[in-house]
């Protein structure tokens, strides 16, 4: 089963996203509020996945991206936003994220859709 | 025409001059004998003193209209006036001949006194009135040829016997004549001495209009040692005659002297008036104060300029000075002052005051520099107080717009967000008891949110550009040209981010530029161009449609002009009919530039 830590600093997405991915299959371990919180949890809980909010109060999704995906066994990062792709230009591309998903079309299946397959990076 | 004191004055003193001229063809006609041998000869010295004796009137005339207060005018047509009444000497009247003795020591005296007092009026000092007094001495004893003298000898066509000659022996009479010839001799030695050593000593601003007066009092010694020359020589009665003529011309040479100086102040102060033209619109102080020495060939001269911020005087180098008159020293200081505030100093040669006119011309030369710098340097701060604050409204209204963005992105759009998630998992839940109708009112419910959202997301885009802050320009730009409604090309050349105000800028250029090629110029293509050229953004949009956009038309155009204005920048619409628009902006981008209030950093917090 998909481990998942959730990082978002809206408490409603936080509520719908983890029913969301548990309908779908997927358990979520952890949820975190900011970036720094996010990468402690991550270290603490070792997730599968990560559901990282582009726009956090602290360091923003990018960064901690970047961060997570520098540790020794780095979980897959699924980036989030509200705003849609567009609006963050080549940066999701060239950030080590293994992908992105508009927040309202966030579902179990959609999430599992960006996963490569266990072992193989994005980048 | 109103006929006021001093023009009353000048014609009363007109009229006694053309009396004083006709005086002696008078009187020369009671007892000279025109007819006489010799007699016609001296005419040309007779017309030459009255000449003479009109110039100094007339030049008495200007000084005293330059200068009431000072008494060289009156000296100058006083003597004058006596001129022709002082050479009737042994006249045979008793009355006219004493007139003339004390005609012709006043007009020596007062000729003398013009030169050495030249140009203040005033004799200051032992030397000036020991010239004086020889002169008047030297006049005084000039009688004594009246007295002792025979005229039926010494003088042609003299018909009366001189009734006051004194029956001495000739010893005497060459006595008296050698006592008269040294005073004569010495005179012009302590007048010539004295004018010459005045001359080697001329320096600063009142050099101009001495010289000439002084060259004047210099040829008259000159022609007065040469006549005295030609006497002891003993020579024709023709050369002689020459001579007399000679230095009775040179009696004039003081009073033209004194109007070529006048006439070269004059000039000096249409240089004045140059000036003004000269010193263009803003003058540094050391510029001002180089051109003035210059004019009035004063090098000791300073401006010192007024600062209403510091309620003093500063020197040249900006300094303050405390004690003005400290500073000045010896020279002068000459105030200006406008509506009654204090304006400028001038510190200068004192003997500049001795033209309070070149003064003047010079205050008002400076006041109008000044004023003028004053009144610029005024409209240069409200110009950029304006530009500054036209920046700052267009900055702030970028501040809020993005505020606004912002508000969107993380309030309704979250709620939506959050609904959207719910009803999508509502429709999961459902599945389970199969209510096709509930089914589909969900469908519908999560249809018209997703809609809600893109609409949200468009107007969000449209308030403020996102991209813009998360990716930077050419990211923000780029997303525009996939968006073109024409096939668009991109050149970017950009090596650095740009100031916040900066990158907006461009970017509403570029984005109301493809918006016009979109709506209005039938282009099947289009280019977008940006880069840095130096410390300015250069921003191109080219289309090959129709053309005929006009700059001063249409209200985005407008705008977008204004606002590349309020950034500094200046925007070029160039739109001929049937070749195409190209509309290009250029944007001042210098790293330093302040108002970084759109920098990406200041928007990591979403």
């Amino acid at each position: 089963m998909r481990t998942i830590l959730i990082v978002d600093d809206h408490a409603s997405f936080r509520r719908q996203a983890r029913a969301q991915l548990e309908a779908g299959g997927c358990a979520v371990v952890g949820e975190a509020t900011d970036g720094r919180s996010a990468i402690e949890l991550a270290a603490r809980l070792r997730p599968g996945v990560v559901l990282l909010d582009i726009g956090l109060p602290d360091i923003d999704g990018f960064e901690v991206a970047r961060q997570l995906s520098a540790g020794e066994t780095p979980p897959q990062v699924i980036l989030t936003s509200s705003r849609d792709a567009a609006s963050y230009g080549p940066r999701i591309a060239q950030s080590p994220a293994a992908g992105f998903i508009a927040k309202d079309a966030l579902s179990g299946p959609a999430l599992a859709a960006l996963m490569a397959p266990a072992g193989e990076r994005r980048r | 025409m109103k006929l006021d004191r001093p023009r009353l004055e000048v014609a009363a003193i007109l009229l006694v001059a053309v009396g004083a001229s006709v005086l002696p063809i008078v009187v020369d006609g009671w007892w000279f004998d025109v007819t006489a041998p010799g007699r016609a000869a001296q005419m040309p010295t007779r017309v030459a003193l009255a000449g003479s004796c009109w110039v100094s009137v007339v030049a008495g005339l200007i000084a005293r209209a330059r200068r009431p207060e000072n008494p060289i005018g009156t000296w100058l047509t006083v003597s004058g006036l006596l001129g022709p009444l002082a050479f009737m000497v042994g006249a045979a009247s008793p009355l006219l001949t004493i007139a003339s003795a004390v005609a012709f020591v006043a007009a020596a005296g007062l000729g003398v006194a013009t030169v050495i007092a030249f140009p203040t009026g005033r004799l200051d000092g032992r030397a000036p009135w020991a010239v004086v007094a020889v002169a008047v001495t030297c006049a005084v004893y000039r009688i004594q040829q009246i007295v002792l003298a025979d005229p039926t000898v010494s003088i042609p066509g003299w018909r009366e016997p001189n009734p006051y000659r004194l029956h001495i022996d000739q010893a005497s009479i060459d006595a008296f004549g050698l006592v008269y010839d040294a005073f004569g001799i010495g005179f012009l030695l302590v007048f010539g001495y004295w004018l010459t050593r005045r001359w080697l000593r001329l320096r600063g601003p009142g050099r101009r209009s001495i010289a000439p007066v002084l060259a004047g009092g210099l040829f008259f010694v000159v022609a007065s040692v040469v006549q005295a020359a030609t006497e002891m020589a003993n020579p024709s009665e023709q050369i002689l005659e020459a001579a007399r003529f000679g230095h009775t011309l040179s009696f004039s040479a003081i009073p033209i002297g004194f109007m070529a100086g006048v006439l070269r102040v004059r000039m000096e102060r249409y240089a004045i008036a140059d000036l003004v033209v000269e010193l263009g619109e803003t003058p540094e102080p050391a510029e001002l104060r180089r051109a003035l020495a210059s004019a009035l060939d004063d090098p000791s001269l300073e401006v010192a300029l007024w600062s209403t911020e510091e309620e003093t005087y500063l020197d040249a180098a900006g300094s303050p000075i405390a004690d003005l008159d400290a500073v000045a020293g010896s020279r002068a200081v000459t105030l200006l002052e406008r509506d009654g505030d204090p304006l400028a100093a001038i510190l200068h040669d004192a003997a500049l005051l001795e033209d309070p006119g070149l003064v003047a011309s010079v205050a008002t030369a400076v006041r109008l520099t000044v004023e003028n710098d004053r009144l610029q340097d005024e409209v240069r701060a409200q110009l950029a107080e304006v530009r500054a604050s036209r920046a700052r409204i267009v900055e702030a209204t970028d501040a809020e717009r993005r505020r606004l963005e912002r508000d969107i992105h993380d309030g309704a759009q979250q709620r939506l967000v959050a609904l959207s998630l719910a009803i999508g998992r509502a429709r999961g839940q459902l599945k389970a008891t199969a209510d096709p109708e509930l089914a589909a009112t969900l469908a519908q419910a999560s249809d018209e949110v997703r809609a809600a959202l893109t609409e949200l997301r468009e107007l969000a885009r449209g308030i403020h550009p996102a991209i813009l802050t998360e990716a930077g320009l050419e990211s923000a730009v780029r997303s525009l040209v996939d968006r073109a409604a024409v096939s668009t090309e991109l050149e970017v050349d950009l090596p650095r981010r740009l100031p916040g105000p900066v990158e907006a800028t461009a970017y509403f250029v570029v984005s109301e530029a493809l918006a016009n090629v979109g709506k209005h110029a039938r282009a099947t293509a289009a280019s977008v161009a940006l880069s840095l050229v130096g410390d300015s953004l250069v921003v191109e949009v080219r289309d090959d449609g129709a053309g005929g956009a006009d700059p001063a038309g249409g209200s985005g155009l407008r705008g977008l002009r204004d606002r590349v204005e309020a950034m500094a920048g200046r925007l070029e619409v160039t739109s001929t009919s049937g070749s195409g628009t190209t509309i290009r902006a250029v944007l001042p981008a210098a790293q330093d530039a302040p108002a970084t209030a759109l920098a990406p950093t200041a928007e990591a917090a979403e």
